[in-house]
């Protein structure tokens, strides 16, 4: 069967500039789009950050909405919403993104508010403090306060050494969000806002020239300054001796993790990792929905994931929450003894041909609205230098056969290369 | 001059409007409404079915949901997981919602599959095997979910605000998915019955959004043509207020680190004369980054992450609610300083918020609808309350007519800061003296599954 039909209909126009100053420029023109998404990354993200210093990327991505030269606190956001558009941002591992999507007459406008932050940032003490405490109830709101809400940072923790760039959340520490001062803030925003750390993408109702022109006429005038390389952070080796973490938590049902070290972004095998992820855990036709929810009812919700992470190693994540009275370890053996089983014979090919369909209604559903599509173009040209890849990374998942998930799984998915985090119900029973 | 001081002026926006759908009826009495948007290569078909949770048998609530959720683990034609396979090899998924006023079964597909994707549809609609062992698992998921949900502490405020704003005698007033008591009532049977009676084309609508091939009314006629009617139509319930509200009440999560909030009470429906009126009140309110909520509680207070206030519209009647989650040590004040500032009589909205507003409404809308499943939820939605397609562009259309005086007076009629339940779920030992000292007197509160 053939499922490339609106794929190879489709191709999206990219055009990719760089200004005098380093400011890569990426226009993807749209002529049916309603408007334009602006999407700047940065090359900064919790990675880069030092030791006692952890979480200061993510407040920094706070401190940017609070005041630059021309722009008063809390003004960027009121400001963009009043024109009937939308704005945000948000802070990963390896970059930090700002948006807005925009009717095309409040375009120029979100350029300039883009730019006034990209020049100058204007912040005080009493804004800091006031984002100190926003960040810390963003905290409280999305981990703490919530069941099985420490699990991003004993995931980091048990997979990556203490120093890791990785080993710890964008969240971060709020000791240290405690001890940054005015002058860290300052010192961080002169290292990496600069034009040569960021990719400018603008998808929609605009044309190539029309890109160029307020490109250079918004962010042109902007020195270019050196910056610093990237944190680097080395390949891991499998894990050695499957470590296990175990905790008790008040939570409703035992959950485990079981967790391998996979290929970062850039490496030729992470696509095959990718599939093999979705053909086991995605819709309900996957093996371990099928083995694990639906015939042995040993799990009442799973996922797999990869963080999709850049620098020489990622994380690939199984994650089963059991059902009432089930043993983790039950859960476990079916996780192993399929992952043995697609290493020794790979998928079926219908369930491959099945995987890469899902894929194609993904990909086609993820980039019809400008703004994912802008920010999957910021990505591949951050971190891939290549945002044409935005044009055949579907027909690269389309080559895959069975041989290359099987080998994908024999490499990074090896059952004895597993560590794995369980939640135990904390007085158990 | 540096060019980069002056700010760029920003010309007003078009009107735009959202793309009118070519409608339809089939001879069972389905209405179709076809959305052709060219470029959007993901095609989104929902059935919405004129199924209101009122019309569940009270012993078993949430078996409107199990018939959902159990709809696509097998059918007559494809047994068991075979169903599932046939809807994923051709790049579909399934998904449905039991909804207050409707129940509605949806799949997305790429384009060339959409004549296999509609059978499917249609087969999943009509003839769902409903098995013991899938429907008696779906029923000890949704226990299982119920678990999960009372462990939430968001999860609890909302429950307490319904049960806080809508008569418990009401539908509305009890959880959508049904209670761990009638959830574990149900039966195959019970499932099968509901099916049998409520899923029919009568009072059924059919959306389709995407790029459409010119056949796409003869597909669904292909597909749906069968589907035979039920001949009894269901009776929508009035939805009633609690007759005790206003209250304050805390529900008891020992060792919460924050206390989630909600401020609110019983609210209008679409159909209000002053509902745009409504719309932009609660945007300048809490609708946005820049509305009072927000910019008082974050940031100026710094006391929360998000605030945001709006109304929620059921099929008849609704709620008007503020959430908010903070820290314990200030939720007390949080709240203070939320009724405080929902008090527009003494605070009306500036001509400039009222054009904040509107112009946010109306220019976020074609950002908003760019994409075909967007589309066909706001359809799904007003063909699930009754409401013609046509509502949103009228409503449109009333919002940029809407002055500050009138936001004000809409909201000052239809919100008063005093006569509102406040509703908490957090630590109840490190809460209840602060409420009190804001004139906030609570009563504990239990939360049944």
């Amino acid at each position: 069967m053939q499922f490339m039909s609106e794929v190879t209909r489709l191709h999206y126009p990219v055009d990719d500039t760089t200004l005098d100053n380093g400011l890569r420029v990426i226009t993807n023109p749209d002529p049916l789009a309603p408007g334009v998404a602006v999407n700047l990354w940065y090359r900064v993200g919790s990675a880069d950050e030092a030791p006692g210093a952890t979480g200061f990327a993510h407040l920094f991505e706070h401190l940017m909405f609070a005041g630059s030269a021309n722009v008063a606190s809390g003004e960027h956001l009121a400001t963009i919403q009043a024109v009937g558009g939308s704005a945000n941002a948000t802070t990963s591992f390896d970059r930090t993104n700002y948006f807005e999507t925009v009717g095309p007459q409040a375009l120029e406008l979100a350029l300039w508010l883009e730019a006034d932050r990209m020049g100058s940032l204007d912040v005080g003490e009493q804004n800091l403090r006031t984002q100190r405490d926003v960040v810390k109830e963003e905290k409280r709101q999305r981990y703490d306060n919530v069941p099985y809400g420490d699990q991003l940072e004993l995931l980091l923790q048990l997979n990556f050494p203490g120093g890791h760039p990785y080993a710890h959340p964008a969240i971060g520490s709020m000791a240290d969000l405690d001890a940054a001062t005015l002058d860290d803030v300052q010192a961080f925003y002169r290292t990496w806002y600069q034009p040569g750390a960021a990719v400018l993408t603008l998808s929609g109702a605009l044309s190539v020239d029309q890109g160029h022109e307020l490109a250079g006429r918004y962010f042109g005038d902007l020195p270019g300054v050196g910056v610093p390389a990237n944190k680097p952070a080395p390949a891991l080796p499998p894990h050695a001796g499957t470590p296990e973490v175990v905790v008790s938590r008040d939570v409703p049902r035992p959950m485990v993790h079981l967790c391998w070290r996979t290929p970062p972004l850039t490496h030729p095998d992470r696509l095959a990792v990718e599939v093999l992820l979705s053909l086991i855990s995605d819709g309900q036709s996957s093996r371990l929905h099928r083995q694990l929810i639906r015939e042995n009812e040993l799990a009442e919700a799973l996922g797999a994931d990869d963080f999709g992470l850049a620098r020489g190693s990622s994380l690939g994540v199984i994650s089963v929450r059991a059902r009432e009275g089930v043993d983790l370890a039950q859960i476990t053996d079916t996780v192993v003894e399929t992952l043995d089983d697609i290493i020794t014979d790979g998928p079926r090919p219908e369930e491959l041909a099945r995987a890469k369909a899902g894929f194609e209604r993904e990909w086609l559903a993820a980039l019809a609205p400008i703004d994912e599509r802008a920010n999957q173009l910021s990505y591949y040209a951050t971190l891939f230098d290549d945002p044409q890849r935005i044009n055949h990374e579907l027909a690269e998942i389309e080559q895959l056969e069975v041989p290359d998930i099987a080998r994908a799984a024999a490499r990074w998915f090896n059952p004895e290369a597993r560590a794995t985090l369980r939640y135990e119900i904390d007085g158990g029973n | 001059m540096n060019h980069s001081s002056v700010r760029p002026q920003v010309r007003p926006a078009h009107v735009w409007t959202l793309q009118s759908p070519t409608e339809t009826r089939l001879d069972n009495g389905a209405r179709l409404w076809l959305y052709q948007l060219p470029g959007q290569y993901v095609i989104s078909a929902q059935v919405v079915m004129d199924a209101p949770l009122s019309c569940e048998p009270a012993a078993v609530e949430g078996c409107a949901t199990i018939a959902v959720r159990s709809s696509d683990e097998g059918s007559m034609l494809h047994p068991g997981s075979r169903l599932a396979e046939a809807v994923e090899d051709i790049g579909a998924i399934y998904a449905g919602t039991a909804r207050q006023s409707s129940t509605v079964a949806r799949m997305e597909v790429p384009v060339s599959q959409l004549a296999a994707a509609l059978r499917l549809l249609a087969e999943t609609v009509t003839q769902p095997a409903y098995e013991k062992v899938d429907v008696d698992r779906h029923r000890d998921l949704r226990l299982a979910e119920i678990e999960q949900t009372l462990a939430r502490s968001s999860a609890l405020a909302q429950i307490g605000f319904q049960n806080a704003v809508f008569d418990a005698g009401c539908r509305v007033g009890r959880p959508a998915a049904g209670r761990i008591s009638t959830v574990e009532a149900i039966t195959r049977d019970d499932v099968i019955a509901f099916h049998d009676r409520w899923w029919r084309p009568d009072g059924a609508t059919i959306i389709l959004a995407g790029e459409l091939p010119p056949d796409a009314a003869q597909l669904v006629d292909a597909a749906f043509g069968s589907w035979t009617p039920g001949n009894q139509r269901a009776a929508h319930e009035q939805t009633l207020a609690n007759p005790a509200a206003p209250v304050v009440w805390v529900i008891d999560r020992p060792g919460s680190v924050q206390a989630d909030l909600r401020i609110g009470g019983f609210g209008p429906d679409r159909l209000d004369p002053q509902w745009a009126a409504l719309q932009v009140a609660s945007c300048a309110i809490g609708g946005a980054f820049g509305s009072r909520l927000n910019r008082v509680l974050r940031e100026e207070l710094g006391y929360t992450y998000g605030a945001h206030a709006g109304f929620r519209p059921l099929r008849s009647h609704g709620s008007f609610v503020v959430q908010t989650s903070c820290r314990t040590e200030v939720a007390a004040p949080a709240a203070r300083a939320a009724i405080d500032l929902l008090n527009v009589t003494d605070e009306p909205f500036t001509e400039t918020e009222a054009l904040d507003a509107r112009t946010f409404l109306l220019g976020i809308a074609p950002l908003r609808f760019q994409t075909a499943d967007a589309i066909a939820d706001e359809a799904s939605v007003l063909a699930g309350t009754g409401l013609p397609a046509s509502w949103f562009n009228d409503q449109q259309a009333q919002i940029a007519a809407v002055s500050a005086d009138q936001a004000s007076a809409a909201f000052s009629a239809a919100v008063q800061p005093e006569r509102l339940s406040v509703v908490l779920c957090g630590d109840a030992d490190q809460l209840l003296t602060g409420l009190e000292a804001q004139g906030l007197a609570a009563e504990v509160v239990t939360i049944d599954g």
